[in-house]
């Protein structure tokens, strides 16, 4: 049986856009496919909303992806409250992402087959090279119907969003690190000296929102989504333990756990020498723990 | 010194890359794929150095199998070697970076060359490969090739009706050009270029694509005006860029998509 696969989208549908309600996917392989759209601030009320919008939508397998946006006042400890749902094995796999207030590819301006353009449309302009273009998720606006290819591609991207993101960190970590090869080990603080270059800025700000240490609203995080919004790329990892968790286990919470941990003591700290080898094991072990392709082509 | 062409992909190789290449009297040296006197190098090349995965369109890439088809028909005689930060990385042609000191000057006798090459194993990254494909395949919102086609079907027919049936432009246009939506088609491609273009900068079709961008934006004008101006038309030369495109588009696709041909030319 095909699983029925929704995306809620908390955002400003309302004021000048599309309004809240429901769209489907085009085509028959999708009948059971939505986009639901909802326009809700953070308040008790919205969560319990939210709460029975989730427990609705993955009965029966059914498997929910929720996007909150920012601006209506969500942070991490609200996807912490939304993931814990106590639901029981009949229902599907849930999973909460933050979005807003940088780049992320659920956007039509990062990414070409995202779903979400401005002010609360499916549709988006561009300027490439000074010419304009136009890109939009809807297949017909009358039916309410989306393009397939958008809502794959973004169910996709965010389902390997985090062992994207971690690939991608690991990648530029070590290739920071190695222009110093060959030596392959730093002395305690030698690479937190690295880290604090104007070069290495984004890297060390990446590695912060990893082991959870940028607070919400801080300078840091302003700092980061700037980055964000600059290079049209999510680089944050707000739900970084709690996502692994849900989606890939105990096991791949811990193996985070476990590299966090080295990186707050010896990376972004003195507390011991960082070797590069030992570096990569880490991530290695915890990208082993997440299972599925890092892209999809 | 044998030379090893270096293609860093978007990536800084570290220096002490280098330093260990020469220990083992090789040459490493970067070539720009933006101009296509690269391909003069390749014939006293000793090998061709991939750093992987390269960095393109925010997103790690794989273009190591077009590299491969590529070298095998060009070069088939040099070493193709795919040089990354993966520990698991397992063939023959690999270097670890992280453990340059582990190799030794008869690693490179070992290497195979491309033209022997043994399988390659699952690879982090987009698949260039794919995405060649998928760009020439005639299905789906993917395909550039059709809306292309689609264009040059247009200003081919009006081409034709101004030069050979003299027919006054004024009706052409109302006719033909107007109601085809040229400005609104040509968006369509620019939309599907700008997914495309991006991907391949690290890849030996990158000269080509090059030309192709700098081709399509001769035209831009014309076909965003929605095709309004006959001169262009009269002489020839919107449809001769046109063709020019179609032919590179076409040699690459003969190149590197040797399957599921799934669009026909008109």
């Amino acid at each position: 049986m095909i699983k029925a696969r929704t995306i809620v989208v908390v955002w400003s549908w309302n004021r000048s856009g599309l309004g809240e309600g429901e769209w489907h996917i085009a085509g028959s392989n999708h009948i059971e496919d939505r986009v639901v759209c909802l326009d809700r601030p953070a308040s008790p009320n919205a969560l319990d909303t939210l709460t029975e919008v989730l427990t609705d939508y993955s009965r029966d397998g059914g498997e929910v992806m929720l996007f909150l946006h920012r601006h209506h006042g969500y942070f991490q400890d609200h996807l912490k409250s939304l993931i814990h749902l106590p639901l029981d094995d009949s229902h599907g796999q849930v999973q909460c992402f933050l979005f807003g207030e940088g780049a992320d590819e659920i956007y039509l301006t990062s990414n070409a087959r995202g779903l979400l353009g401005t002010s609360g449309t499916f549709t988006a302009n561009m300027i490439f090279e000074g010419q304009q273009v136009e890109s939009s998720a809807i297949a017909s606006g009358e039916r309410r119907e989306l393009k397939a290819s958008h809502f794959n591609y973004v169910w996709q991207a965010y389902r390997q969003a985090l062992r994207r993101r971690i690939y991608e960190l690991k990648e530029d970590v070590l290739a920071t690190l190695a222009q110093a090869l060959p030596d392959t080990v730093f002395a305690p603080g030698e690479v937190y000296q690295v880290l604090n270059l104007p070069v290495n800025r984004v890297l060390l700000l990446r590695l912060l929102s990893f082991v959870g240490r940028i607070r919400k609203h801080s300078d840091l995080a302003r700092e980061i989504r700037t980055f964000e919004r600059n290079s049209n790329r999510t680089l944050t990892f707000d739900d970084c333990g709690i996502q692994l968790e849900t989606t890939h286990g105990q096991a791949a919470a811990e193996q985070h756990a476990v590299l966090a941990a080295y990186i707050l003591r010896n990376v972004l700290a003195k507390g011991g020498e960082v070797s590069i080898l030992e570096l990569r094991e880490k991530f290695e072990e915890l990208l082993l723990q997440i299972s599925g392709l890092t892209y999809h082509s | 010194m044998r030379i090893v062409l270096l293609v860093e992909g978007g990536r800084r190789a570290p220096q002490a890359l280098f330093t260990q290449c020469a220990e083992w009297g090789i040459e490493l040296q970067r070539i720009n794929l933006e101009q296509d006197d690269w391909t003069n190098e390749l014939e006293k090349a000793y090998g061709l150095m991939l750093m992987l995965p390269t960095w393109g369109a925010n997103a790690y890439l794989s273009p190591v199998a077009l590299w491969q088809q590529y070298l095998q028909k060009a070069a088939p005689d040099i070493r193709l070697i795919m040089a990354s930060f993966q520990s698991d990385f397992q063939h023959s042609n690999h270097l670890d970076i992280l453990r340059l000191t582990d190799y030794s000057t008869s690693w490179w006798e070992q290497c195979q060359l491309v033209g022997h090459m043994e399988e390659l194993p699952p690879l982090i990254g987009v698949d260039l490969s794919e995405k060649l494909s998928r760009f020439f395949a005639g299905h789906g919102q993917d395909s550039i090739v059709a809306v292309l086609s689609r264009i040059r079907l247009v200003v081919q027919m009006a081409s034709r009706e101004l030069s050979k049936m003299d027919t006054p432009y004024d009706e052409i246009y109302r006719d033909l050009v107007e109601p085809a939506e040229l400005a609104q088609k040509w968006r369509e491609w620019r939309n599907r270029w700008i997914n495309y273009y991006p991907l391949f900068e690290h890849t030996p079709i990158a000269t080509r694509l090059k030309q192709i961008a700098k081709q399509t934006d001769g035209v831009e004008a014309w076909m965003a005006a929605g095709g309004k101006d006959e001169e262009p038309l009269r002489d020839g030369s919107i449809l001769q860029v046109l063709n020019e495109v179609r032919t590179r588009l076409q040699q690459i696709e003969n190149q590197y998509v040797v399957q599921k041909l799934s669009h026909t030319y008109r």
